[in-house]
């Protein structure tokens, strides 16, 4: 430790400054940098596959819930807020989706196709829950898991048709 | 006899206490997403956080201080401003993420909204920190947490391909067979968070403090050790337990972990209705503990840094900064919490910035432990020291990928 | 820079102020914390100015916190009113930390810690229970 650290020369001071603020600028022009090749990439397209994506899950959990719930495998509060969480997260996803800016029909078309399938997703979720706690659910608990797992599906073939288009 | 029920209570509270809401869910997320092929990170992560525990513990019981009252005098102001900042804020960002996963646990246990039950679980955290023994607070959390064996139990209820399990752990640059692709930026961004949820920084500062807290010397290090070496693995294993889990039951699906509902999913297949209700126990004793933890570890930091009067094994009134510094820390978690942000994102984020964070927390510990003015004979081994040195090494090169990997995969999305 | 301890009786100790006294924990004559030292009040030094040769070694007037540390880090200095002092004169002892020969509660750098302890800590019930 050396003597000039209690001692500022004030003029020390003004040239640590300079260095320090161009190192902060040179962080902040690598974060531009690297942002330029960020996974989440593939556009508009891209941004849409992976909405579908998300969408499947949540459907396959939403249907794992209700699943659950029919065997008797798990109570009313895990499964209300697993088909909660689901009803969500796809609603989050239509936002996501509907602020996406589109330039080529290609796009347009698609994110139509996912924002109508979204809009099915969530309307089959929300019946499942309101099935949970209806006196005679157990049919419709059954038909609202084999809906949410037909969507999941249809969701997973639209995500794979759109991963291969970017 | 009852030498040997206090190693006993000390080791199964070690485990219980080992998990928190960062472990539930990065481990559950990381299943789901990337079978056991992280696996490895979980080991290396425990080894770690063995390491530096068994380090913070032996600088405390040896030198009668705890951690930052030593950095501020050892490496002087500068490095002791940068560490408490640091530390400070990661420990604020965490604390937010235990009391909203008290809350999401709580949910699931009742259906009712997690919004509601905020307040209440910050304030309970409030009011053990206030007036509950530290020794009872301790014990009481880590054996209720054990219930999260659970997840081990539920593992074997699956009857897992375990062959299956190993070739994704022992071969982790092969994708696992039916999980939806990923890129490798993701999966090292995953890596990184899952080690910084594993070497959770206010593991240290809590360890180090409570040492002091309760009067620990060097005839108490044997113990300490045994209760770092054999509680610490096991409680790795259940990590292990929860991301073999969610392999087994969501990756087949393509389910990919969002929230606190899909981590117990798994187990309600194994188990039903009985497994449901042990983890939910666990997941609420494990989170309100951790909870306790960071919010005295922020109490802790702030106090030891600057020289205030600390511990629970004060009065309230004769420790009166330390006491307010952990209200106020709670009150801005909760601050945060009611903005309506998703606990299990504040969960995620507190994992990667931990990660970051790392270096500043360990370096100190390593520095001290090899000082013999506080340690004397008791400095580091020559092992101790090249494990150190290896381990510096990995949390350098993680803090410094995390950042660009955040940026580059989009926070793993 | 070393600092001389006058110990009645006993030989003049030698130490780096520095490395032993700065940012070393204060505890009261009950071993209680009171503070971190945050830099060290000299006599007749003036900043800015050279020190002209042949002039007496400054001599330690009291442990100071507070404000200190931000300008010990960045520079600077604050106005003598907004220093937390300790009289040199109150220090006892000097060891891994340093003790002093009087209560915490009767020196003024405390008055943080007795204004919460008393307006707002000892208010809310159990503040003053003993824990253990």
């Amino acid at each position: 430790m050396t003597d000039h650290k209690t001692f500022r020369d004030p003029r020390r001071s003004r040239g640590t400054s300079r260095s320090r603020v161009a190192n902060v600028v040179g962080v902040v022009l690598l974060c531009a940098m690297l942002a330029g090749c960020v996974t989440t990439a593939g556009g508009v397209l891209g941004d849409l596959s992976r909405s579908a994506r998300s969408a499947a899950s949540d459907l396959h959990s939403a249907a794992l819930a209700l699943d659950l719930y029919s065997r008797g495998d798990s109570t009313i509060g895990v499964s209300e807020t697993a088909l909660d969480d689901a009803v969500t997260d796809l609603t989050s996803q239509q936002e996501s989706v509907s602020s996406l800016s589109v330039s080529t029909s290609q796009e347009r078309n698609a994110r139509a196709a996912i924002l109508s399938r979204l809009d099915v997703a969530v309307h089959a979720v929300i019946r499942g829950k309101e099935a949970l706690t209806e006196a005679d659910g157990a049919e419709s608990v059954h038909s609202a898991r084999k809906q949410a797992t037909r969507d999941a599906s249809r969701m997973k073939a639209l995500a794979i048709r759109l991963e291969k288009l970017w | 006899m009852n030498k040997l029920l206090g190693l006993a209570l000390g080791v199964l509270t070690a485990i219980g206490g080992f998990l928190d809401i960062g472990d539930l869910v990065t481990n559950s997320v990381v299943g789901s997403r990337f079978g056991l092929t992280l696996g490895w990170v979980v080991i290396v992560g425990v080894v770690g956080i063995c390491l530096f525990a068994q380090m913070s513990g032996r600088v405390a019981a040896v030198s009668g201080r705890a951690t930052f009252e030593i950095i501020r005098e050892r490496l002087g102001p500068r490095a002791g401003v940068a560490n408490l900042a640091a530390s400070f804020l990661i420990n604020l960002m965490t604390l937010t993420a235990e009391v909203g996963g008290v809350a999401l646990a709580l949910q699931l246990a009742s259906s009712i909204e997690p919004w509601l039950w905020m307040p209440v679980a910050a304030f309970a955290v409030w009011l053990v920190v206030w007036r509950v023994k530290f020794s009872i607070m301790e014990n009481v959390t880590g054996l209720l947490g054990l219930t999260l064996i659970v997840f081990a139990v539920a593992l074997f209820l699956l009857h897992p391909d375990w062959m299956q399990l190993a070739t994704q752990a022992f071969q982790p640059s092969v994708a696992p067979a039916g999980a939806v692709p990923e890129a490798g930026t993701t999966y090292w961004y995953y890596a990184i968070a899952l080690f910084g949820a594993a070497m959770t920084p206010y593991e240290v500062f809590f360890f180090s403090s409570g040492a002091v807290e309760e009067k620990w010397s060097i005839k108490d290090l044997g113990e300490s050790r045994l209760n770092v070496l054999v509680g610490f693995p096991l409680g790795g294993i259940l990590s292990l337990a929860i991301a073999a889990g969610a392999a087994v039951v969501l990756l087949p699906k393509q389910i990919a972990v969002t929230s606190l509902s899909q981590v117990v999913l798994p187990v309600a297949e194994a188990g039903g209705k009985l497994a449901i209700a042990f983890v939910l126990v666990g997941i609420v004793a494990a989170t309100f503990g951790a909870a306790l933890e960071t919010t005295l570890s922020s109490g802790y930091t702030l106090a030891q840094f600057f020289g205030w009067s600390w511990g629970k094994f004060r009065k309230p009134a004769q420790a009166a900064r330390f006491h307010i510094a952990m209200i106020i820390c709670l009150l801005i978690g909760l601050g945060v919490l009611a903005t309506g942000v998703d606990p299990v994102a504040v969960t995620e984020f507190s994992v990667v910035f931990s990660a970051i964070a790392l270096p500043l927390t360990y370096l100190p510990i390593l520095l001290v432990a090899n000082d013999p003015q506080y340690m004397g004979k008791y400095v580091n081994g020559r092992v101790t020291n090249a494990f150190g040195m290896v381990y510096l090494v990995i949390i350098l090169v993680a803090s410094l990928a995390a950042i660009p990997l955040m940026i580059i995969t989009g926070a793993g999305a | 820079m070393i600092a001389r301890r006058q110990q009645a009786g006993a030989n003049p100790r030698r130490i780096d102020a520095r490395l032993s006294l700065l940012d070393r924990q204060v505890l009261d004559a009950d071993r209680v914390p009171v503070q971190v030292v945050g830099d060290l009040e000299l006599s007749h030094v003036s900043l800015d100015h050279p020190i002209p040769p042949g002039t007496p070694a400054p001599v330690i007037t009291a442990l100071l916190s507070g404000p200190v540390l931000a300008t010990r880090i960045f520079g600077g200095r604050p106005p003598t009113s907004r220093l937390h002092r300790i009289d040199w004169a109150d220090v006892a002892e000097i060891d891994v930390a340093l003790s002093l020969s009087v209560r915490g509660d009767t020196l003024d750098v405390t008055w943080v810690e007795r204004w919460v302890s008393e307006h707002i800590i000892g208010r809310i019930p159990g503040g003053h229970s003993d824990p253990q």
